[in-house]
């Protein structure tokens, strides 16, 4: 069954446009410019039940709208959204008992007590029965090593301990779909490694699926099986995290030592490019047929060492985001 | 029962938090102790002179005030979460509020319990014996009840007025300005509210129905058979603002689920 399905969903703002300074705002009240942002474009995603989904993108390409849409905050303008099978904006409410949602940037702790109180407030708000709600909170706390942190109050916790408890508290009822909107963020990296074991636990013995949305590339290959990227409003890519490389990595470097200085006669016959040059290494940058490349620069020269580098995961999203997928793909 | 516990729950965690600041709550008891019962010291010292106020005794105008007072102090302690919405959904906290599982409206309400409110309470019944004593009033089972459900009625009538137009930040991003100038319109609660005039007295009654929260129902307890046919009314106001409520919030969210800010 599917966990999620989203078909050509839309969805559009209305943005005041205000100029700064006063003088900007009272302009505003007397003439009033709205930009309409189209946040979603034609979206469409589906994810299997048990499923670890990771959503990336630049910031503003639509992610958290559609977060918001499948919780059921916002409702889409167009296209059909279902969630474990119910309209989330109709049955918000009931749906909201099966699901669970953790926003990196807010808390739903209560900042001057401890976690532990907050999480006895949850108790009661999901009506946790209670063996579930100590058997999970005994769980939790070994996985996540919470012991010293549930008697502290939630302002004296460093990030990386109020992210854990921030997990283990959307996580108290087993929903069935956890959303994370970049759980890792500002995590030093066993407070990273202690949030993805975790994660990867919960999918395996209890089957929640999880839709992860980051910017870390160690959390998308470290824990899904799939990734869909994001760019104004449209999803550009979906499938897995190796295939990225196939798609938009295929620029590769060649690099090079020369026994003897080439000329710069001889580097221009060679025909490729020089993208970095450090001494007698060279690098060169490779499109299409690697091998005949290679074969070139070693009938022609005397090498000391050659070397093929493929670009990092990392390189080639930074490159999508930043040119878009269209200008990404060579 | 799940209404119970729940109320527990959220009562439980309010307690919690007053307590990690033990001498901001007794300090903010203190000043809304002192705050409530100055118009009523303000009073005593006008009888002082005079023998009565448009035909209001000394006794009647404490009894009013400490009707207000006690509609207050319920209304501070169990009805404020709307307070700073607008603030509430600039920082996030509405798109967190609609992921429980929980009717929104009464978690924002509940999340937030005023706990100086107890200095209202302290005050208004301080306010209220003496002026049981002065007016003469005669307390019975049903009386006290009767007072019970005035009481609440008006702290309900007290909430609506100020969530609706706190609401207002589902269309105007600031909105607490809006639930502070009605608030100014409470001051008018100190006197008996025909001492103002007919003008002043309609407003009160059909357009801001603040009147309901101590003038009129006050009538049932001083025994006066004025107004009789609105003193009763108070429950009934209550609901129908309830009811306003409730057809707001239900507009505004549905701005806010289109507009998302």
């Amino acid at each position: 069954m599917l966990a999620i399905e989203m078909k050509g969903v839309g969805k559009q703002y209305e943005q005041n446009i205000v100029e700064p300074g006063i003088a900007g705002a009272v302009k505003w009240y007397l003439h009033r410019k709205i930009k309409t942002v189209q946040a979603l474009k034609g979206f469409s995603l589906s994810v299997k039940e048990g499923e670890m989904m990771g959503v990336i993108g630049p910031n503003g390409a639509g992610k958290s709208t559609a977060i918001k849409i499948m919780t059921g905050i916002l409702r889409s303008d167009s296209g059909s959204v279902r969630v474990l099978g119910k309209d989330p904006f109709e049955q918000r409410q009931d749906l909201a008992k099966d699901i669970g949602v953790v926003f990196g940037q807010r808390t739903q702790l209560w900042w001057d007590l401890p976690p532990r109180d907050t999480f006895d407030l949850l108790h009661a708000i999901y009506n946790i029965p209670d063996k579930t709600f100590s058997k999970n909170l005994e769980m939790f706390t070994e996985i996540l090593d919470l012991g010293p942190l549930l008697g502290k109050p939630v302002r004296k916790l460093s990030l990386g301990e109020r992210m854990r408890c921030e997990i283990a508290a959307a996580l108290l009822h087993n929903p069935k779909l956890v959303f994370l909107d970049e759980p890792t963020i500002g995590l030093d990296l066993i407070a990273k490694e202690n949030v993805r074991d975790f994660l990867i636990k919960i999918n395996r013995e209890n089957k929640t699926t999880i839709i992860l949305t980051t910017h870390d590339m160690g959390d998308i290959e470290e824990l899904c099986d799939r990734v869909a990227i994001v760019d104004i409003g449209k999803k550009v890519y979906d499938g897995k995290l190796e295939k990225i490389r196939k798609l938009f990595g295929k620029e590769k470097e060649v690099s090079v030592e020369f026994h003897s200085q080439p000329s710069a006669q001889e580097l221009r016959k060679l025909g490729m490019k020089i993208v970095k040059r450090e001494g007698e290494r060279y690098w060169f940058s490779v499109h299409g047929n690697i091998s005949s490349a290679v074969k070139k620069l070693v009938n022609r020269f005397n090498l000391h060492d050659i070397e093929i580098e493929e670009p990092e995961i990392e390189e080639i999203i930074k490159k999508v985001y930043r040119e878009g997928v269209r200008n990404a793909k060579y | 029962m799940r209404a119970i516990e729940l109320t527990k729950a959220y009562l439980r965690i309010n307690v919690l938090e007053w307590m990690e600041y033990k001498w901001d709550f007794l300090i903010g008891v203190l000043s809304m102790l002192f705050m409530e019962i100055t118009p009523a010291i303000f009073i005593w010292a006008l009888f002082s002179r005079i023998q009565a106020v448009n035909g209001w005794s000394f006794g009647q105008i404490l009894f009013i005030i400490g009707l207000a007072g006690m509609a207050t102090a319920i209304w501070r302690v169990f009805f404020t979460g709307f307070w700073n919405f607008d603030r509430f959904i600039r920082m996030g906290g509405l798109d967190r509020t609609l992921l429980y599982p929980i009717n929104p409206l009464l978690h924002i309400n509940a999340v937030s319990v005023w706990a100086d409110g107890l200095g209202n309470v302290i005050a208004s019944a301080i306010i209220l014996s003496y002026a049981s004593a002065a007016a003469g009033i005669h307390w019975t089972a049903l009386s006290l009840l009767l007072f019970f459900i005035v009481s609440v009625s008006a702290s309900l009538i007290l909430m609506a007025l100020t969530v609706i137009p706190a609401l207002a930040a589902f269309w105007t991003m600031r909105s607490a300005v809006f639930a502070e100038i009605i608030w100014h319109f409470k001051k008018f609660l100190d006197y008996p509210l025909d001492i103002y005039g007919t003008a002043i007295t309609f407003f009160m009654t059909f357009i801001l129905p603040l009147g309901f929260v101590n003038f009129y129902p006050a009538q049932i307890f001083l025994g006066t058979g004025k107004y009789m046919e609105l003193a009763f009314l108070s429950p009934l106001v209550a609901l129908i603002l309830i009811g306003l409520t409730i057809l707001v919030w239900k507009q505004g969210l549905k701005v806010y689920a289109s507009t998302g800010s």
